[in-house]
């Protein structure tokens, strides 16, 4: 009788082990959190006071078939001179971009991207992506997201990763994320394994009532966080960078796990920027962002311009997206 | 959506045990109607009107089995279907729930504007055409000794590849059976 009774204890213990929520590895994580402290915060605002002068130059993209209304300024696309100005700073920092053309005409899609190549598993890809197009100025939409890429691909070239690290400014997100469905659909993303995606990532108020809820997801009412999406392929990675990022203080993050793929109907407000076709197609990714729409007065409109941003708020964001990015690559010795 | 079809088997398996067993084994029902079907995937969705006819027929004490078809009004494709049901009989009220599977050429979306249509394309390229839903006759009434009427027959439903990544949404808006 004792035998049976030792034998059910022993049986049911290992079953509470077995349910009990386990906390994330965090395998890794030193290491990742090397990469986020390479990140020179001073570099970003001067990137989207570039894009801003350079955007307010440029030519608008033709927005035949997109018809314009409120919030959805169409006819105000710009991305030539984003293209030049990305292609331009992958270069200055030791990289060979490659301009991806997808589609035909006016509505091509240029799509910008350089590789930081990983040292033991070069074939698996890690993407960090936002998009360049951009709506007037677009300082916080998407001027804050490239300038992040674009400083988290020169605080990496300071480490060798297991995995390579792909950084891509999409084209024409604005027009239905057309340059990374395009790219996608292309085959390019084929060997990326995983992804963190960016979409306005510095706009950010203390007053109270300054944050809306996203449909059906309760938020604080101070728009003072970051929003950090992930669904159940991602669900793994979002709660280790959630934790990371609680260990070492980068920022003041807010995780939502969408359910299953996040691919539904219901959950199509989490689907809203490059990150979806992404997660429909089974690869796993993170998407970070202040909210837009939901916390930022200036969305889609001629003042989003650099002066509204918190640059502080913004280098934190940055500082956790590069140790997100660094932890799925894996950072070697 | 697990709730919505926890609910119907939960009201499927109650209703035989709360009503009085009035079933003629062997019974046949050919029936028509009307229904409208809202499908929806992430960023689209097709609205859609249909004709319908279904043949059922005994399985097993109160369960019946179904077979039918729908042709959409405007050119819409056809859809085969089979269902099983469990059906209950109240005085003149006889409701039932069931299961369906069926075979849809539905399953394809407006064309929409040109904003997000290649996503749209790009998520709707592995829509598989079979699809399960949950059925249910709330508003199913014996109409003499031949005929039923039922009003407003929901179903719910998904595709099966990727379960959720669509739902469809259907109203039966008048159904009329004869038995013979």
């Amino acid at each position: 009788m004792k035998l049976i009774s030792k034998a059910a204890i022993v049986a049911l213990t290992s079953l509470l082990i077995t349910c009990a929520p386990t906390a994330p590895d965090m395998k890794g994580v030193d290491s990742a959190i090397t990469v986020a402290e390479d990140v020179v915060t001073t570099n970003l605002m001067p990137w989207i006071e570039q894009l801003a002068y350079v955007r307010a130059q440029d030519i608008r993209v033709n927005s035949e078939g997109y018809e314009a209304k409120e919030l959805y300024p169409a006819n105000e696309l710009t991305r030539d001179a984003s293209v030049k100005l990305v292609q331009e700073a992958f270069i200055t920092m030791g990289y060979t971009p490659t301009t991806v053309v997808l589609g035909e005409g006016p509505q091509a899609a240029y799509n910008v991207a350089a590789e930081w190549r990983g040292s033991t598993r070069p074939q698996e890809v890690v993407l960090v992506a936002g998009h360049l197009d951009a709506f007037y100025a677009g300082a916080d939409d998407n001027a804050s997201a490239v300038a992040a890429m674009l400083e988290i691909a020169r605080a990496v070239r300071k480490h060798r990763f297991a995995r390579t690290l792909r950084f891509v400014a999409f084209d024409l997100e604005e027009f239905g994320s057309v340059g990374s469905t395009r790219y996608i659909q292309a085959g390019y993303a084929d060997d990326i394994v995983a992804a963190v995606v960016m979409d306005l990532i510095g706009y950010a108020s203390t007053e109270p009532n300054s944050q809306d809820d996203v449909l059906g997801l309760r938020l604080p009412d101070v728009g003072d966080f970051i929003l950090l999406i992930g669904n159940a392929n991602s669900s793994e990675w979002t709660q280790k960078v959630t934790a990371l990022n609680h260990a070492y203080g980068l920022t003041k993050l807010i995780s939502v796990i969408a359910p299953g793929d996040g691919a539904y109907f219901l959950s199509s407000v989490f689907m809203r920027s490059d990150h979806g076709v992404l997660w429909y197609k089974g690869i796993p990714a993170l998407f970070f962002t202040d909210t837009a729409n939901f916390r930022n007065p200036h969305y889609h409109l001629p003042t989003d311009t650099p002066e509204t941003l918190d640059p502080e708020f913004l280098a934190r964001n940055v500082k956790a997206i590069a140790a997100a990015a660094a932890l799925y690559a894996e950072v070697l010795p | 959506m697990k709730t919505v079809y926890r609910f119907v088997l939960i009201i499927g398996f109650a209703m035989p045990l709360v009503s009085a067993p009035d079933v003629q084994a062997g019974d046949w029902e050919l029936s028509g109607g009307v229904s409208m079907l809202l499908y929806q995937s992430v960023f689209s969705y097709q609205a859609s009107t249909a004709f319908e006819t279904a043949l059922k027929g005994d399985l097993a004490g109160q369960w019946d089995w179904q077979v039918g078809a729908r042709i959409g009004i405007a050119s819409e494709q056809p859809e085969l279907f089979t269902r099983c049901l469990v059906e209950a009989h109240v005085g003149r009220w006889q409701p039932y729930v069931g299961i369906e599977f069926g075979a849809t050429g539905r399953a394809r979306f407006q064309e929409g504007g040109k904003l997000l249509r290649e996503t749209r394309m790009a998520m709707e390229d592995d829509i598989s055409p079979v699809y399960i839903a949950g059925h249910t006759a709330p508003l199913s009434f014996n109409l003499g000794k031949h005929w039923r009427a039922s009003l407003m027959e929901i179903h719910i439903g998904t595709h099966l590849r990727h379960m959720g990544r669509t739902t469809r949404l259907q109203i039966g808006i008048i159904t009329l059976g004869k038995t013979f």
